[in-house]
């Protein structure tokens, strides 16, 4: 098999370039630009940049659409040319692609599947190239979701997204070739059958970014963003009960992929049982009672004792509780007074969130992900390094295979992570919560002097990069973070093969 | 309320009882009593109906608006009452006769169409034409009070036995930290079994737990598989729960159920039905007898559900039942529960009452009743007294029944707080620092005691063994103030002694009423439960003691009764029997006669050959022996010791002068005891 041979490859991921301005989840313009030039500038004969999926954001673009082939370009031309907090990343590109040395690679995402569409694959290359016939042969498209595959020195590397494996967020790419058919052939494409991802993208997260940008920040396509923001704002249970109801499509997705992508028809409807707002708030709280249960076993003695002595004090027991008198014994209500105060909500929060992250690992970049493992099984021993986006947490991971490894280019946007020392003060978790609450991501950027040193920074910027490099007949890999100059700063214990090996 | 009568009810219709929506268009067959059948019209449709639902349900953005609530409520209930008196026979079988304050009239609604079983005719208003007062409603009103309940056609009342020992059965369920008023509902249960509880020392957890179980098992955070397992082990009479009510998403139609707590991991949710909830409840039970081990099904009567829309049908297309319709139509005769969302605050009234109530042998229906009006009455921002709803399949000779338990569950606590007076009493002599208290700890028990004794029947058949019980403890009430007096301060001894005194006053009037009552003729039907010779041997026996002359004929009277159940009696009767006439010739000796028939050695010799007699009936071991044992050692112990004797001269009553003396009562009775023992 012949693939493409590089002294050097590099791969970031996850950029998300999109957005209006003040709700753009990526800020690295000038970092990236300067960590491109930088390649472009490598002495060595052969250099890979892999832009590996999610390059810009179409779902965060209005109209949002699930896709859009008809208003795509002009989306990406807004990306492209007139949003300065892009363009100096295109130029940079512009200029990469002028080397003799430097090849492009571009690889399909999730939120950029618009890329493949013919008329928008060819205003990309034709502006990234300047319609120079050089310049455009060293752009490399990966678009049609087998990911890209080389070698560095004598080792095979294959970049793969990451969404083939994730249930939520998979994308049919058949479905997009006949989109790609149907254009070719001056038709209009069929409705675009989005996956539940994209779904609760566009139909829920968008409309509830508007107030709580920090949404986005948390991976808005899983679950946790969807608590937080239960806790922020209980009025958003209507929103979110219809994100849930977007889950209905998880199922429906598994049975595609497992199937060969049946037609919907022949699937007879699914997610015709829609969730409640009751079963909704059990699914996403329900890990709070975990910390209940665990903490708090009823004692049927002392519950007893605590009885009698009420008994003894003669203590009406209808006015023991400080509910009102039309709080029902129901689930709804449940919500309503449960998270009716702020103040009770912000602790509750934050007892959650000590909970939900006492074991949480999205940091540890040795820590083997669902994402990991699921690909480890998908890709074969052959690949001696299996590099994936996606999940936006970066990873260093030797596989199921000895002397074969998996990378994860983590994301250049923005990220928030809560120590601690933030979660175990309940007036440092008040700054987060009031930010959260906030509503711009500004009021999320401005929180750097937080935790007991005054120094910890709510909002991180990793600008992750996933170097394989061939020096001296000898292929290593390592996880590097890209400083404002645009030089790298390695990640220690990420250089794989490790020290030892 | 004394008299509890029934009116049925019945709604059909053709077809099974689900798969058919709400319609004027649809007729109903309405039956009352032996009046003909006629045709019935509801007056909504479907669609209709449920928006009318919708505010009766407290909707979120509306739930502060009571004014327009109570609007649609009074209008439901408007509606409610002109498809009811649609019903040839009601109006007449509500207005009958005999109505009054005391008597309850209990509607009997029978159902089979579950769309009908949606209709909320609990709050009715009164029919036009009825008693209660036209635009009152029905089940609120004090004119001619009416408790509805309803019952699933196909389920029997025959085999219904209305538990006479109660023990409960408390399932709460608190999954993703849906709080529910655990504490105050456990207040209230404990509250109610409080006159039963055995003595426990307040200040230790384990103790008053050990005591509670003996009535009370409590579930906290309850699974299905919990509830199984606690009715595997123990055959509970009341199970009550307490959890919150949710659709189930994973069945069809999305019927009603509680929320309980997931087996596989407590913080998650496990909705279940009212069909599953009820086979968790009748499981197979093993019993281990004397000698052998039985195996019946468990099958409390009683089951109420303190949750939202546990009597909501739901959906009529697919299931057509609520959760507490299935566990009726499962075999649980009374089930209490709610059709709209219930309050947390109303929840805990329903836990109150009717635990306070039922734990008595209340009538459930005079229960619910009471409920309803507390409910009605207390909580004027919700409307949980229509809410309420009871599924009822009781049986038809249930008064009788209830007669039984009340006397039982009147016997046992006065038992148990008879133990806690015997405990406090035993405790005196410990704590003498704390003597002054005495007077109110035994205050706070005579209260306990005495509480449980209004609660004694009296007629029923209970006229003689519930009055000879009030006279039992008036008698045990003296007996336990005269141990005391000896712990007490001289000023308390005093006080205590004479209240002693009052004490077998008291209890010789309660002997002489329940002799009379025996004898005295009736035009009721007799349901006799006790011979006269016990109360007029006790009769005497109290009369010898305080100094009254003898009256010969009681004592032939009561010696004729004795000696009939001696001659006809089966071997319980006649131990009994023998004990009484063990006693009637002792008492030959307290009263001093020197005319009877029997000279005083015959009387002894006779004495001591009945107490021989109860011994080889009964055993040694058994209750009438150590009753009978007992009561003799009253006579050597208490009433011939010279401290009673002074308390007698005391009251200026002066009685005759041998009890204490050589060969006298003290002397017979230290025998009779030892020959007992």
């Amino acid at each position: 098999m012949t693939v493409p041979v590089f002294d050097q490859l590099h791969v970031v991921s996850d950029l998300h370039l999109g957005g209006a301005s003040g709700f753009q989840i990526f800020n690295q313009g000038k970092r990236l630009a300067a960590f491109i030039h930088r390649l472009a500038e490598a002495k060595a004969d052969s250099v890979g940049l892999v832009l590996n999926g999610d390059i810009v954001d179409f779902l965060a673009e209005e109209p949002g659409r699930y896709l859009d082939p008809l208003g795509a370009v002009e989306k990406l031309e807004r990306i492209y040319r007139k949003d300065p907090a892009f363009s100096m990343v295109w130029q940079a590109l512009e200029t990469f692609v002028t080397r003799d040395n430097c090849r492009l690679v571009l690889v399909l995402g999730n939120h950029d599947v618009e890329l493949a569409l013919p008329t928008v694959r060819e205003w990309l290359m034709g502006s990234l190239s300047k319609s120079d016939a050089a310049a455009r042969g060293r752009i490399v498209i990966a678009l049609e979701g087998a990911g890209f595959a080389c070698k560095v020195g004598t080792r095979r590397v294959l970049c793969l997204h990451g969404n083939e494996v994730d249930d939520w967020n998979r994308v049919d790419y058949r479905k997009l070739l006949e989109v790609s058919r149907s254009l070719n052939r001056g038709e209009v494409p069929e409705d675009w059958d989005a996956n539940a991802g994209t779904r609760m993208v566009i139909d829920v997260m968008n409309e509830v970014k508007r107030n709580f940008p920090m949404v986005d920040l948390l991976k808005p396509e899983e679950e946790a963003a969807a608590r937080v923001l239960l806790f922020l704002d209980p009025s958003q249970l209507g929103k979110l009960t219809r994100a849930m109801r977007v889950m209905g499509y998880l199922s429906k997705e598994k049975l595609r992929h497992t199937m060969g992508f049946l037609s919907a028809e022949s699937e007879g409807g699914a997610a015709q049982e829609l969730p409640t707002e009751a079963e909704v708030a059990h699914r996403l709280l329900a890990e709070h009672v975990g910390e209940a249960s665990a903490q708090d076993q009823t004692d049927v003695a002392m519950l007893l004792q605590r009885a009698y002595k009420a008994i003894e004090a003669r203590q009406d027991p209808k006015e023991r509780g400080d509910w009102q008198d039309t709080e029902m014994l129901g689930i709804r209500d449940f919500l309503t007074e449960f998270l009716a105060e702020k103040t009770k909500r912000e602790e509750v929060l934050r007892n959650l969130l000590r909970w939900w992250l006492r074991k949480d690992e999205s940091f540890n970049a040795r820590h083997k992900d669902e994402t990991f493992k699921e690909l480890d099984k998908l890709v074969g021993p052959e690949v001696d390094y299996l590099v994936a986006g996606h999940t936006h947490l970066e990873r260093a991971i030797e596989r199921r295979h000895p002397g074969r490894y998996y990378f994860n280019s983590g994301t250049w946007i923005r990220l928030i992570q809560l120590p601690d020392e933030v979660l175990n003060s309940a007036k440092e978790f008040s700054r987060v919560y009031e930010a959260f609450g906030a509503g711009s991501m500004e009021a999320l950027d401005r929180l750097t002097d937080l935790g007991p040193d005054q120094a910890y920074r709510l909002v991180q910027n990793k600008s992750t990069v996933v170097s394989i490099v061939e020096e001296k007949g000898h292929t290593h890999g390592q996880l590097a973070h890209a400083r404002d100059d645009g030089s790298l700063e390695p990640v220690p214990q990420t250089s794989r093969p490790g020290a030892g090996s | 309320m004394r008299n509890v009568r029934t009116v049925t009810l019945e709604f059909l219709r053709h077809g099974p009882p689900h798969n058919q929506l709400l319609s004027p268009l649809t007729e109903y067959l309405g039956l009352c009593g032996n009046f003909g059948a006629a045709s019935v019209r509801v007056p909504y449709e479907h669609q209709e109906f449920l928006s009318r639902l919708r505010w009766l349900r407290y909707p979120e953005e509306q739930r502060g608006d009571v004014a327009q609530r109570n609007e649609v409520l009074n209008q439901t209930a408007v509606e409610m009452a002109d498809t009811l008196r649609e019903v040839p026979g009601l109006i007449s079988g509500l207005c009958n006769g005999t109505m009054g304050k005391d008597t309850l009239t209990h509607l009997r609604i029978v159902l089979s169409a579950a769309e009908l079983a949606m209709l909320p005719f609990e709050l009715s208003k009164v029919p036009p034409g009825c008693a209660g007062g036209e635009g009152n409603w029905l089940s609120l009103q004090t004119v001619a009070p009416v408790s509805i309940t309803r019952q699933v056609r196909t389920v029997s009342n025959e085999a219904v036995l209305w538990p006479r020992k109660p023990r409960i059965l408390f399932v709460a369920a608190s999954p993703l930290g849906l709080q529910v008023p655990l504490e105050q509902h456990t207040q209230a249960l404990l509250k109610a079994i409080l006159p039963w509880m055995k003595p426990f020392k307040p200040e230790s957890p384990a103790d008053l737990e050990r005591a509670a179980s003996e009535m009370l098992t409590i579930l906290p955070n309850a699974t299905i598989e919990a509830v199984e397992a606690a009715c595997s082990k123990a055959a509970y009479t009341h199970v009550h729960i307490l959890a919150h009510g949710m659709e189930n998403p994973n069945l069809t139609g999305r019927p009603y159920g509680l929320a309980l707590h997931s087996r596989s991991a407590k913080e998650k949710l496990d909705v279940v039905t009212g069909s599953r909830f009820a086979a968790a409840l009748r499981p197979t039970l093993s019993i281990v007898g004397q000698d052998r081990l039985t195996e019946a099904a468990s099958s409390p009567a009683v089951v109420t559900v303190a949750s939202c829309d546990s009597g909501n049908v739901g959906n009529v297309i697919y299931n057509g039942a609520s959760f507490a319709h299935e566990l009726h139509q499962d075999g649980i005769p009374f089930v209490v529960a709610s059709q709209f969302p219930l309050s947390k605050r109303g929840s805990i009234h329903m836990a109150e009452v009717l635990y306070e109530d039922l734990l008595w042998g209340e009538d459930p229906r005079v229960a619910l009743h009471r409920l309803r009006g507390k409910l009605y009455a207390l909580n004027a921002t919700t409307h949980d007294w229509a809410s309420l709803v009871a599924y009822a399949a009781l049986p038809a000779d249930l008064d009788e029944q209830l007669e039984d338990v009340r006397y039982w569950r009147a016997r046992t606590a006065i038992d148990s707080g008879m133990a806690h007076l015997d405990a406090a009493i035993a405790r005196m002599s410990k704590e003498k620092a704390v003597v002054v208290d005495n007077d109110k700890v035994i205050e706070i028990l005579f209260d306990r005691i005495d509480q449980a004794m209004n609660r004694m029947p009296r007629t029923g058949g209970y006229e003689t063994e519930g009055n000879g019980m009030l006279a039992s403890t008036e008698k045990r009430k003296a007996e336990a103030l005269h141990r005391a007096s000896q712990k007490a301060s001289d000023g308390q001894k005093a006080q205590f002694r004479a209240r002693s005194l009052k004490l077998l006053e008291s209890a010789l009037h309660y002997y002489k009423e329940a002799y009379q009552e025996n004898m005295i003729e009736s035009h009721r039907i007799i349901r006799r439960k006790k011979s006269a010779h016990w109360v007029l041997c006790q009769y005497l026996s109290l009369r010898a003691i305080l100094g009254e002359p003898f009256p010969r004929e009681h004592w032939g009277a009561a010696l004729t009764s004795a000696q009939v159940d001696l001659d006809l009696g089966d071997n319980p009767t006649r131990a009994w029997a023998h004990g009484t006439l063990a006693e009637l010739y002792l008492l030959l000796t307290a009263y001093g006669e020197k005319d009877v028939p029997e000279r005083h050695q015959v009387a002894k010799k006779k004495a001591l050959t009945h107490a021989e007699q109860i011994v080889n009936i009964a055993g040694r071991e058994s209750f009438p022996v150590y009753s009978t044992k007992r009561q003799f050692e009253r006579y050597r112990d208490w009433w011939s010791d010279k401290s009673f004797e002074a308390d007698l001269e005391d009251a200026g009553k002066k009685r005759h002068p041998g009890w204490s003396q050589k060969g006298g009562v003290r002397h017979l009775a230290d025998q009779l005891a030892r020959a007992l023992s």
